[in-house]
């Protein structure tokens, strides 16, 4: 266990040096700038805040998804190309607390990030609302854990295939597993007509986790209170199937040839 | 019962690629002895990282096995045993000296209380004391390897594997490293070490072995595997040939081993030749390492079907 939180700790460390993270400052800076700007086109009236929420919230989902797409389907083959596994892994260390703990180190920073995002927004529209609205964090949680799933399906996908191949399926099961039922009921079958697609898509719905379970936007924009057990849930939820991606990834991995 | 630091029985490894299987070790037996300084010689692709991957749980063995003081290679309680530098080591280059072998002694299993004196006694060792807290990006590429070598003595294992130490580093820095080497037998830790320096395994080295075309060449010590390979030379005068030896070329010239040397000459001066000059050349470690590889590269393509 201890084993596993220090490659986590070296692994936020390592990651906060990446290059990437300039998107995650840049998105800082526009989030906090996000509430004046919409406040100019609001003509006075007072659904700017709204519109800033919805709108930051999007964008804060979007970047947690580029995010755990990027670092999570990297993460453990930029270790394995740049040798820096070999003396990790020639420690008496599980290659599964290895990946455990690579894992954490990914899913602590992309929270820690979404969580500066958010309140960055939150800071922005209480300058100009003076009020302070805490449910965002709510939205920010559920980000955060969909991010972390879909960093667990891509380090798990990593570890059969190539990083950018791993990346595009791990984007694929996002797409697949946050599509709505409306969406496929109204869109996919009754105005197109793609019976076999829907089918497809509902076929494979039962196997791959439901992102849409994490999405919180619309309830907190509208100021809807959301049931503190629902993030319990949401949590569980999301924990099960990162522990079964990562059961998955470990299994495979443990007798893959470094 | 005392058992060897190395051991490996019949190693098979075969990598199975899009061209089809490759036989990277073909039935390694070698046996390293607890406390010895050990050559471990090859060209590249001869199977040496391979097999040192095997002892390390990097790679599963085809067939065969490995033991590291009696436990089978890969299992925790033989990677708590060894040491570790990789051919090509790259660490996390944002952290210092003392903040990546603190790491290492964690990961190690280090008990906390002793966890700052190992660091302490390694970096001493190698001689970075004085440049512990400066970031591992701003070092040389000799002092890379000493933080290396220092990592892989943090946990204070009984055997050191260095996947070719001092490849690519200037003669300064080869020297410095061969002296930590001989520092550590003084402290009765095993070394194996894979190089293609044959000057530095003939200087430090207990015994050495060649590995070539995944299987073991030869082994012993120094002395053993230069010994009966001392060559013969010399210069002949045919005067009156009544029929010609085959060793003597056009102009003269011969080269035989030297237990030969007897027999060839008593052959040479019955058939007509004349001795101008005779010289003893001592074979080292290179001569028979090209001996060898050669002599197995030559039967291979014998036997291969084309």
């Amino acid at each position: 266990m201890l084993s596993l939180l220090e490659i986590a700790r070296v692994q936020l460390l390592e990651n906060v040096r990446r290059q990437v993270h300039l998107v995650t400052l840049f998105m800082a800076a526009a989030m906090l700038m996000l509430p004046a700007y919409v406040n100019a086109f609001s003509m006075g009236l007072q659904a700017f805040a709204l519109v800033t929420k919805d709108f930051g919230l999007t964008a804060i989902s979007y970047y947690g998804v580029a995010m755990a797409l990027l670092l999570g389907s990297s993460v453990v083959p930029r270790d394995i190309e740049r040798k820096t596994i070999y003396p990790i892994l020639s420690r008496p260390l599980g290659r599964v607390s290895y990946l455990g703990g690579q894992f954490l180190g990914t899913a602590a920073l992309i929270t820690a990030s979404i969580f500066l995002l958010t309140l960055c927004m939150g800071l922005g529209i209480a300058s100009l609302n003076h009020e302070w609205d805490s449910n965002l964090f709510a939205a920010a949680w559920g980000y955060s854990l969909e991010s972390s799933l879909l960093a667990a399906i891509c380090m798990c996908f990593s570890v059969f295939a190539s990083p950018p191949l791993a990346g595009v399926l791990g984007f694929f099961v996002y797409v697949v597993g946050g599509m709505s039922n409306a969406f496929i009921q109204f869109f996919l079958r009754e105005d197109r007509g793609a019976n076999w697609a829907a089918d497809g898509v509902e076929m494979l719905q039962r196997f791959i986790p439901n992102f849409s379970n994490f999405r919180l936007k619309y309830p907190v924009v509208h100021g809807f209170s959301i049931d503190p057990h629902y993030h319990a849930a949401e949590s569980l939820y999301a924990c099960l199937w990162i522990m079964m991606f990562l059961l998955i990834a470990g299994i495979r991995f443990e007798v893959k040839d470094l | 019962m005392l058992h060897n630091a190395i051991n490996f029985q019949g190693l098979k490894k075969t990598f199975h690629t899009l061209r089809g299987p490759v036989q990277a070790l073909r039935g390694l037996d070698l046996q390293v002895k607890p406390g010895e300084i050990f050559g471990y010689i090859g060209v590249n692709g001869a199977g040496k990282s391979t097999s040192i991957k095997v002892l390390l749980g990097l790679i599963r063995p085809s067939a065969g096995g490995a033991w590291v003081f009696g436990e089978p290679a890969g299992s925790l309680a033989a990677r708590r045993k060894i040491g570790y530098l990789p051919e090509v080591a790259n660490y996390h280059e944002f952290m210092s000296a003392a903040e990546l072998l603190m790491m290492h002694a964690r990961l190690a299993g280090v008990p906390r209380a002793l966890q700052a004196e190992r660091c302490r006694e390694a970096l001493e060792l190698v001689g970075l004391s004085t440049r512990k807290h400066s970031r591992i990006s701003e070092y040389s590429k000799g002092m890379k390897q000493r933080v290396g070598v220092a990592q892989a003595l943090v946990s204070d294992p009984p055997l050191l594997i260095l996947d070719e130490l001092t490849s690519g580093l200037d003669p300064f820095a080869q020297r410095d490293l061969r002296d930590i080497m001989l520092r550590l037998k003084e402290r009765n830790i095993t070394v194996f070490f894979s190089s293609h320096h044959m000057n530095e395994v003939e200087s430090i080295c207990d015994r050495a072995a060649i590995i070539h075309r995944g299987a073991l060449q030869a082994c012993g010590t120094i002395p053993e595997l230069t010994e009966n390979r001392e060559r013969v030379e010399m210069l002949w005068e045919a005067v009156e040939v009544s029929e010609p030896v085959s060793q003597i070329s056009k102009e003269g010239e011969a080269s035989v081993a030297r237990h030969e040397a007897h027999s060839f000459l008593q052959l040479a001066m019955s058939r007509g030749y004349q001795l101008k000059r005779m010289s003893s050349k001592r074979t080292n470690l290179e001569d028979v390492f090209h001996d060898i590889t050669r002599r197995v590269d030559r039967e291979a393509s014998a036997c291969s079907p084309s």
